[in-house]
Order: C-alpha cells, then structure tokens, then sequence
C-alpha cells in the first residue's frame, strides 16, 4: 500500500498535474512523506482517479526535475528529498507575523474575502516585477 | 463470419428445420393415404388409352374425394415467402435499427465478407430448403401427376422440378435487398411480399407462357386432337366460325344454336354443322424441363442482381 | 512523431447538408483526444469517416497512415471501436459477445477480456440484453480493447451511463490505457470528463474544427483579461479575442496570446478549460486553431 493516496478536485479549475504535485508538496512539508517512501505507481493512480496516465507521469516528471523524487525502473517512484523550507523556527516567526497584519487589517476593516483579494493581488503584482527585473 | 452467421441465424434455420418436418409430416400422411385410393380404386387403369370396364367416374372421383387437399396445397407457393419475410427483411435492417451493425462492422472483418459470407450461406440454406421442398412436393404429387399426364401446368410446375429452389433463394434476396435499401424490418417486409409475389404470378401470367414460341392447332369443335397430347398446358381455347372470326363460346351458342343446350352431343353436332373450328394454344408437356430450366435461370438471375445490389449497397451507402 | 489520425480538407455530405467540412487535423499517436461541440456538430461523422463506417465527399483521412476505406481490412486491424450507446447483439451471451471477438479478429487478447470482466463482476452466461447500462459499455469496451488497438475511439462512451458506471467505465478506459498505452480519440458532452482524461482536444463546431491541440498549450495559451472598458473596440495588442463580455464599466475578455500581456491595465487570469471551451463553442466565429504543427508539439510522452 502506498504511503499516500491522491485526490482530485474537479471543480478547482486547477490542472490535474499540479494538483498532484502539490499534494505530494504539501504531504512533503507536513511530514507524512518521508525520504525513502514510495509513491503509488502511475497504473494505481490511474485506476483511483480515471485520469490519463500521461498526467500522472508528467506530474512525476516535474517532481523529479524538482529533486525531489526518483523514479526507478520496474519498482516505482520514490521520496529522495524534503523540499527546503524555513526551518521551524523561521515558519513560526513568519506566522506569527501574519497574525499581527491580520488582526491590522481586520481593524482597518478589511473583511476575510478584502485579504483574499489583497493577498492575490500583491502575489501577482510581485511575480510580475520578478518577471519583468 | 461462419461461427456469427451461424449463432445469428441457428434459431431459424432450426424453425425452418421444425416447419418442415411438421409439412414434411402432413406430407407423407396425405400423400400415403392418395396414394393407396389411388391403387384402391384403378385409378392408375382407367388413365391408359385402352380403359377396362367400370372406369366411368372414378377419375373424377378420386379428384372429388381429395380437392380439400388439391384446394389447400396451393397456399404453399406462399411458404418461400415465409424465408424472404423473417429471415431476409431483417438480415440487414434490424443490425441498422439496432445499430448493431455499428458492432459487426468494426471488428477485424470488412462488412463485405460480412455481407458476402451471409448472403451466401443463407441463399445456400434456402436453396436446400427450397429442394427438401420440391422433392417432397413431387412424391405428393405423383398420383396427381399421372392424373394431369404431365407437371405442365402451373399448380404442378410450381411445386416440381427445379424452379422452386429458385423460388426460395428469389424471395430470400428479395427481402435481404429491401431490408438492406429500407433499412427497416417491417416496411421491408411489406415490399418484399408484395415485390415476390408480383415476380412469381408476373411469370405465371406473362414471360413463362412465352419461354418458347407457344404451339397452335385448330381443329373442329370438341375432338382435341392427339397432337395437343395429354398434360399440355392449354393457354388459350377460342372458337371461330369457318370464316375465321373468332367469337366467345357463348356468342356461338347464341348466334348459331341458340336453344340447343340440352346435351352436349347435340350442341356439338349443331357447332360442328356450322363450320365452327377450336383453336387451341399450348405449350407440350415435352418442354417442361426446358421452361424449368428457364424459370430456374430467371429467378437465379434475380436473385443474384439483388444479393450484388445488396453488396454494393452495404458497402456504399449505409453506415 | 507519427499521427493516430491525419485529416486534410475532411468533409461528409448528406445530400446538399455538409455534417463535416473542411476538416484538416492530427491527433499525435499516444494522445488521449477528446472531441467536443454541440449535437450534430459532426462528431460522429469523424469518428466514422476515421472508421471507414463513412466515405469522405471529400478530402481525405489516413489513421497510422492508411486510409481506412481502401485498406479497411488494415485499419480495423489497429482500431478498436466502441459505437454510440454501446451496441451489442441483445441475444448473445457474454461469453458469446467475446467469442464473436475472437473470431472476426486477427489479434484477439482471450485472457485479458475474461479476467477484465471477471474483475468487474460481469457473469458470462448473462445475456447481454439484461445486462444493465454499465455492464453493457463495459462489455463494449472490453470488446474494443481485447482486440489490442493501437488507437481506440469511442463515440459518447459515458453520455448515456449514471455517475458511478461513468467512473468506473472512466477508469477501466484509463487503466487499458496505462496498460497498453493506445491512443484514443473520444466524443464528448461532459467537459469534466474531458478534462479528466484528455490530453488533447478537438473543439466541433458546425461540421467544422474549431480548436485542435493539446490541451495543455491550450489552456496555457489563453488569458481571462479584466479591465476597464474601453470605447473603440476590443483590440489587446499581442493578443486574439476569443470572447468579449462588457459590463458598463468594466470588460471581460477571453485572449489567445503567445506570450504575456504588457498592457498593464489589463488584470490577467489563468482560464480553466471548461470556461474556454464554452467560450469557443459559444462564438463559433472566432479564430481556429488549426495548424497541426501546433497541435504536435506537446511534449512527447
């Protein structure tokens, strides 16, 4: 059995692809896949899902560009690496920094859907500065 | 395609298998129970030139006491039908209306050996059918035949011989072609019955008369001459007067012996006084296994234009 | 790379109706195609023109390089074909329907079929016509499959099935896929489906092709614009309008651009392929996307 099972939400607009390699992110960053586990083969989550097999390859294929996994001929995919991140000490610190800007916001009468907005709004307005410098 | 054919098909051929035996039994009863009255009562005696005594109305007799037979057996020209109608009709067009055609047509076979491969073992069943058939008819028949003095005559020549078997392939490929160019059963059905049977008395009435330049032979009234033979088939018997205009027979009684209509004799030496000569036209029973071949050849011929018809259009026009 | 399906100037008449016209395109081999658009947009007509059921009036088509009315006998060697509604003779058994494959077919898989059925609990000695829906397709398709196509198509596999028998037919179709690794080319009403499975999409309009290519480069070589409305048209430099909606002040406009749109005014969004898709379907007249070159060039698998 293997260690995670994937999961597919069809009205997210999001592609398939990366929907599965951010659940193999996410189930990397909280810990439930360690180095050395195995991911389901392509056929398994083929036969879950009924999705297109290439999807689920190509999804492998950016994990393994990403280092994060390997693929071995004839036994499977497997955890070769934790993607970096802040250390814990780093991640708790920024939380409790969005914290405080929450409750300014908040204050400032921002409602949940207001900061939604903002957030999406500075993400992409940063992203396009990165891209254009 | 032999196993398919076989697996669509097996259900009727065993129907068909099943009606005839059923026939085949009705038959042979009939038939032994004709034949002993025959023997029974010399009927085969009183038909040779030199009669013994006591032949006087046996003959017709031995006629009274089966025309329930000799008026039922006629329905059976209608049994080819039967073949055209369930199994033809629906050969191509209920794969159409169920679309399963769509199925058949797309495994590794080409829809023409599909259609090929039906078309030429089912017109083989049939023509087997068609023979069972008319071997069997011909036995039935046989006291009947020495009666007549030939199979000339259309209610004998459609049951001998060799134009059935083309009978039953004909109205096989007629309703295969109109369920293939309808591409629905039960339309295809109409027409086929109606397509068959207008083929098979359309021949009776107007080509099969006409095989072969038909013979003529005018003699006075009422002394068939030894020429026409026993067992022609009679197609046309017309009186003229000694001038050579032909008139109906009643038109003769009339005109020329009015009132003389008690005995036979007496009218026929009245029209013989007059001049009035019987003009007969016929075909001898000599040719019929020539019209046989022919008829056989025409409905071959039909049968094998409509199965290309059927090809052509299967591979062409349906899909 | 060589092409499952290859059409040049493709058309089919009825009569004086044109149910296909014009049809130039290439489905790569190893693709998982969906073909979409509205009833009576052609999509039967295709898929029975690449099956040979259809002759062309005009243009032609090869699958694999073969044109599938003169060398049908190839071409049905290499398809398998699963018909609108599953078709299957009503009187035959299971096991009857399988010995029917294995006798009209040059390749024909035994094993494979009966343990497929046996896995889905599908009883041999069943007639197929008291077979439910779900069963039926699944019979169909196992029938399509055994034969080991190098490319399958399948006419509206799952329009007529409930959601449970679409999943799991879904998922018999993905898993011979990841098996056999077979191109397929499907028809389709339910866009989900489509974007689940499909690596490829045709977009049917009118007997015409609207949109051939992988479905990848074209989601991602389409932007959702929102911006203020503008007098003056809808022009986005660098950029093709697919659909334009206008509030009063503001304007929604679906592009087809190659690369970034530099028109700050503009706020860009990822477009999901559903929306864009509708939005073909729903401006008929909007530009196509027809040269095969692009279609091909999605990566290989």
């Amino acid at each position: 059995m293997a260690a995670i099972a994937f999961r597919l939400d069809g009205r997210s607009g999001v592609p398939t692809y990366r929907q599965l390699t951010r659940q193999v992110h996410r189930a990397l960053r909280l810990g439930v896949l360690e180095r050395g586990d195995q991911l389901p083969t392509a056929r398994e989550v083929v036969e879950a899902l009924a999705i297109n097999p290439n999807t689920v390859l190509r999804a492998y294929r950016d994990l393994e560009q990403q280092g994060l996994v390997q693929s071995r001929p004839g036994q499977g995919t497997f955890v070769v690496d934790v993607p970096p991140g802040p250390s814990l000490g780093d991640r708790q610190a920024l939380r409790r920094g969005l914290e405080r800007w929450v409750r300014d916001a908040r204050r400032a009468g921002l409602d949940d859907e207001g900061i939604d907005t903002l957030v999406d709004v500075t993400l992409r307005d940063l992203a396009s500065e990165e891209e254009i410098a | 395609m032999l196993w398919l054919t076989w697996r669509q098909h097996r259900g009727e051929a065993l129907a068909v298998v099943a009606v005839g035996v059923g026939l085949g039994a009705v038959l042979v009863l009939t038939g032994l129970q004709m034949r002993s009255a025959f023997d029974a009562q010399g009927v085969g005696g009183c038909l040779s030139p030199v009669q013994p005594a006591n032949c006087s109305g046996v003959v017709n007799g031995f006629e009274q006491q089966f025309q329930l037979y000799l008026s039922f057996y006629q329905w059976f020209n209608l049994i080819p039908l039967v073949l055209g109608i369930f199994v033809g009709a629906p050969l191509v067009a209920r794969e159409v209306e169920r679309t399963t055609h769509l199925l058949a047509w797309t495994q590794g076979v080409t829809r023409t050996r599909w259609i090929v491969t039906k078309l030429a073992l089912l017109a083989g069943g049939a023509a087997v059918a068609g023979i069972a058939f008319t071997l069997l008819m011909t036995w039935w028949r046989q006291p009947l035949d020495l009666i007549a003095g030939s199979a000339m005559r259309p209610d004998a020549f459609d049951f001998e011989g060799l134009a059935p078997a083309g009978y039953f392939v004909a109205a096989l490929s007629i309703g295969i072609a109109a369920g293939t160019l309808l591409r629905r059963t039960i339309p295809a059905m109409g027409v086929a019955i109606i397509a068959f049977l207008a083929l098979r008395f359309g021949t009776i009435a107007l080509l099969r008369p006409n095989f072969m330049s038909a013979l003529v032979v005018s003699t006075p009234v009422d002394s068939r001459p030894a020429a026409v033979g026993n067992g022609a088939w009679v197609l046309d018997d017309r009186l003229s007067d000694g001038a050579g205009h032909a008139f109906s027979g009643r038109f003769a009684f009339d005109q020329l012996c009015a009132g003389i209509n008690d005995s036979k004799g007496a009218l026929t030496s009245c029209l013989q006084h007059h001049g009035v000569v019987e003009s007969l036209t016929y075909q001898p029973a000599d040719r019929f296994w020539a019209f046989q071949a022919i008829e056989l050849g025409l409905f071959v011929g039909v049968s094998v234009g409509l199965m290309v018809l059927t090809v052509w259009w299967v591979r062409h026009r349906i899909s | 790379m060589t092409a499952a399906i290859e059409s040049t100037g493709l058309g089919r008449r009825y009569g004086r109706q044109w149910a296909l016209r014009d049809c130039t395109l290439r489905i790569p081999a190893g693709r998982i195609a969906g073909l979409v658009g509205p009833n009576g947009a052609g999509k039967t007509t295709l898929l029975h023109l690449a099956i040979g059921l259809l002759e062309p009036s005009a243009g032609s088509i090869e699958v694999f390089g073969i044109s599938p009315r003169r060398n049908s006998k190839e071409v049905l060697a290499k398809v398998g074909f699963v018909a609108q509604d599953h078709p299957l003779y009503r009187g035959f058994r299971v096991d009857e329907t399988l010995e029917l494959g294995r006798r009209l077919n040059t390749t024909w898989d035994d094993d494979v079929a009966r343990s497929r059925l046996a896995r889905l609990g599908i009883p041999m000695s069943k007639r197929c016509g008291d077979l439910s829906g779900g069963q039926r397709a699944q019979v169909a398709l196992c029938l399509a499959l055994a034969k080991r196509p190098q490319l399958l198509m399948l006419d509206e596999p799952v329009s007529s099935l409930d959601p449970l028998a679409r999943r799991e037919f879904l998922q018999e179709l993905m898993t011979a896929v990841a098996d056999t690794g077979c191109t397929v080319l499907l028809s389709s009403h339910v866009l989900a489906d489509v974007e689940r499975v499909c690596d490829h999409l045709v977009i049917l309009s009118n007997g015409s092709v609207q949109v051939a290519s992988g479905i990848e480069e074209l989601v991602s070589g389409h932007r959702l614009l929102v911006g203020p409305r503008r007098t003056g048209g809808d022009a986005v430099a660098g950029a093709e309008v697919v659909q334009a909606t206008h509030g009063e002040r503001e304007s929604t406009l679906i592009v087809r651009t190659s690369g970034r749109i530099l028109d700050p005014a503009w706020e860009q969004h990822e477009i999901g392929l559903e929306d864009l898709v509708l939005a073909y379907l729903r401006n008929t007249g909007a530009g196509t996307m027809p040269e095969p070159e692009l279609a091909g060039a999605g990566e290989p698998r």
